[in-house]
């Protein structure tokens, strides 16, 4: 994903996108300031709509952040959700696991999403800054449910005994973390894994 | 998993790794894992195999993920995310890059286990260890509602 090849995801078919309710006004100011070194801001990046589709497809969503120190740390976020321009992304992550990513995020805001879907190995990363943070609307909650229940009917078709894993360990409440990609890159396992998402 | 939560074990001394983390180690879920570049950006990516070496190392499975490897080369602190099949339970992890095989039992297991897996899952001749990079336990944390 360093390197400096460029590609477009794969031109499938693009399927009838999940509804997407607007973004929650609900959602508080902007998280810390801009940090030296984290990145200067750039351009929004128009999300293409393949990738719209992953996002809302039940697929497992991974959030990894960073300390001040550069502590890295990786947890699951429950649901995503586009913003309705295409150029944001909100993402619920439990709040019983979430105390070091959310710190980690007031302190510098650099997030990375990976979406994978189980099924066929597809995946994607985007990294960028959150800009705002917030409880979730009832819309959110929404989404995170119907994404639970999309993702444990995907991998129920893989893995046996999977509903009984998500009566098992459900997400409890939720804070929704809203985030600008301004990259994006292919990782899905093959001769483009790491391959930077041109973007038009 | 909103109910409660075990303690991250931390201690000067590297964590040991408990007996019950094994079956979330059998790769039947890939797990995942974030590092951190030294100019500060997080990269989270999905992984195929995590290895039980002993009770103080894992190994990961070097194959595709360059920005992994080389983050985890400058920066050698990685954070882990496993799911065990068995208990449905999350394992959380926080390791420290120790060195990279690219022979001996380790490597040959891994290589193993790489195919075994890349059999399962459709991805015959994909996957391609190229090395064995081990990794010192600092954490452990068990996720589950029955921990406590």
């Amino acid at each position: 994903m360093d390197r400096q090849q460029t590609r477009k995801p794969a031109a499938k078919p693009t399927a009838p996108v999940d509804a997407s309710p607007a973004m929650d006004s609900s959602a508080t100011a902007v998280m810390g300031e801009q940090q030296p070194g984290t990145g200067a801001a750039t351009a929004s990046l128009l999300l293409p709509e393949r990738l719209v589709e992953l996002l809302h497809g039940g697929n497992v969503l991974v959030v990894g952040t960073r300390s001040e120190k550069l502590m890295a740390h990786v947890c699951r976020a429950f649901g995503a959700r586009v913003s309705p321009d295409r150029r944001a992304i909100t993402v619920f992550l439990p709040k019983s696991f979430s105390t070091t990513p959310m710190a980690n995020l007031h302190g510098n805001k650099q997030i990375a999403l990976t979406v994978a879907n189980p099924a066929d190995h597809e995946c994607y990363q985007f990294k960028g800054e959150t800009t705002s943070e917030g409880p979730v609307s009832p819309d959110d909650q929404t989404v995170s449910d119907l994404y639970r229940t999309k993702l444990c009917a995907k991998l129920s078709r893989k893995y046996s005994n999977f509903e009984r894993f998500f009566d098992h360990f459900q997400p409890g409440p939720l804070h929704a973390v809203t985030f600008v990609p301004r990259e994006i890159y292919d990782q899905t396992p093959g001769p483009n894994a790491g391959r930077r998402v041109e973007m038009d | 998993m909103a109910t409660a939560r075990s303690a991250v074990r931390r201690a000067a001394e590297p964590a040991l790794l408990p007996n019950e983390i094994k079956p979330a180690m059998q790769g039947a879920i890939p797990a995942s894992i974030c590092t951190c570049s030294l100019d500060g950006i997080p990269n989270a990516t999905i992984i195929s195999q995590v290895y039980y070496v002993d009770a103080r190392h894992i190994a990961l499975s070097c194959q595709f993920f360059n920005k992994t490897t080389r983050n985890a080369r400058e920066n050698p602190f990685v954070s882990i995310l496993m799911i065990d099949l068995e208990s449905y339970d999350e394992w959380y992890l926080e390791a420290r890059y120790d060195h990279s095989e690219t022979e001996g039992p380790v490597f040959d297991n891994m290589d193993m286990q790489i195919e075994a897996i890349a059999s399962l899952t459709g991805m015959s001749g994909v996957f391609k260890l190229k090395s064995a990079d081990v990794y010192e336990v600092l954490a452990v944390e068990r996720r589950s509602p029955t921990t406590g």
